[in-house]
């Protein structure tokens, strides 16, 4: 589907890589702009008395931040600061799709699945910096009976290891559907539309295709929110592995 | 059987997981009902767990869908 092509705009190699501009980083680039030039805005003259741009940043900061205290306690307020640019990014990532002619980059399974190998990764690195090499009986427990350790430990690496996979997946999944399902009922529209003697019956895809957008529009955020929700669960998991062993 | 029609066959076949994802849903948001119910005041904090839920349910019928889509348009 044309909503769903990466197009070259411009063509960069660099030591046998191929670094190119694309639609795809276009749009992020875009992104990033949107949100630096949005912050910039709204806390340009930040008051006591806020703005209204610094109603709606203080809104965010106070949502994610409600997300990271109450999955990773106090301690995890460090997670802070990646967990409200993952959001932000997620979040316009999807929403921008919903624009006509526009590219939403979270349609692309290699952004999402690299999203959550980075969540993947720095869980790993945060828990072998919180708690040393201990971090690994986290697949192992202490008090289990010899003969199960092996099940236990491949199950769990399994689990494990599936983590960035189905936060991943999830992400792309959720907004390539939506587009996918939009692009349906619109062809009903116009197969209708094609017919004369049914040609009035078009507007009921259309009528539909509006509220698709708006679940669409919730959807988007939603999974942002699940995403940011779900990493910042890993991330404290791997933070507090050994907390009770102390 | 042509490759053609058992392509569409399994298409077809791999959104059985449909019906899972609905009793999951179903059960999911009664229950959340329920409880919202029982306790009003509690609201915020399930309706965050339960939204969370809702999309690991939903994740399987998207997977269902992916699997749909690769029959139909990859393989």
């Amino acid at each position: 589907m044309a909503s769903f092509e990466v197009k070259n705009i411009i063509p960069i190699h660099f030591v046998g890589l191929d670094l190119s501009l694309t639609n795809s980083s276009l749009y992020m680039l875009f992104v990033v702009g949107v949100i630096l030039l949005f912050f910039f805005i709204g806390t340009k003259d930040a008051g006591l008395v806020p703005s209204k741009t610094q109603c709606i940043i203080e809104k965010m900061f106070f949502f994610i931040g409600d997300i990271v205290k109450t999955n990773a306690g106090d301690n995890g307020i460090k997670l802070f600061p990646y967990m409200f640019s993952l959001f932000l990014f997620i979040c316009l990532g999807n929403t921008i799709g919903l624009f006509p002619f526009a590219f939403s980059f979270t349609s692309q399974l290699v952004v999402t699945f690299g999203m959550a190998c980075l969540v993947f990764i720095s869980s790993i690195v945060v828990g072998i910096h919180c708690n040393g090499i201990r971090y690994f009986k986290h697949f192992c427990p202490d008090g289990l009976p010899g003969y199960i350790i092996p099940f236990f430990v491949i199950v769990e690496l399994v689990s494990f290891t599936f983590r960035p996979v189905s936060l991943g997946i999830r992400l792309f999944a959720n907004i390539v559907s939506g587009h996918v399902m939009i692009k349906i009922i619109a062809g009903f529209a116009v197969s209708f539309a094609g017919v004369t003697a049914l040609s009035g019956f078009a507007i009921i895809p259309i009528a539909f295709n509006v509220l698709l957008n708006v679940f669409k529009l919730a959807v988007c955020v939603l999974q942002a929110y699940v995403f940011v929700v779900l990493s910042c669960m890993y991330l404290a998991e791997s933070m507090a592995a050994m907390h009770e062993e102390h | 059987m042509d490759a053609m029609a058992a392509k569409f066959i399994g298409g077809g076949i791999s959104v059985i997981a449909l019906f899972g994802v609905g009793i999951g849903l179903g059960k999911l948001f009664s229950s959340l009902i329920e409880s919202i119910a029982r306790n009003p005041s509690a609201k915020k904090d399930l309706m965050s767990t339960g939204l969370i839920c809702f999309a690991m349910v939903e994740s399987v019928a998207l997977l269902a869908f992916i699997v749909a889509m690769c029959l139909l348009f990859v393989v």
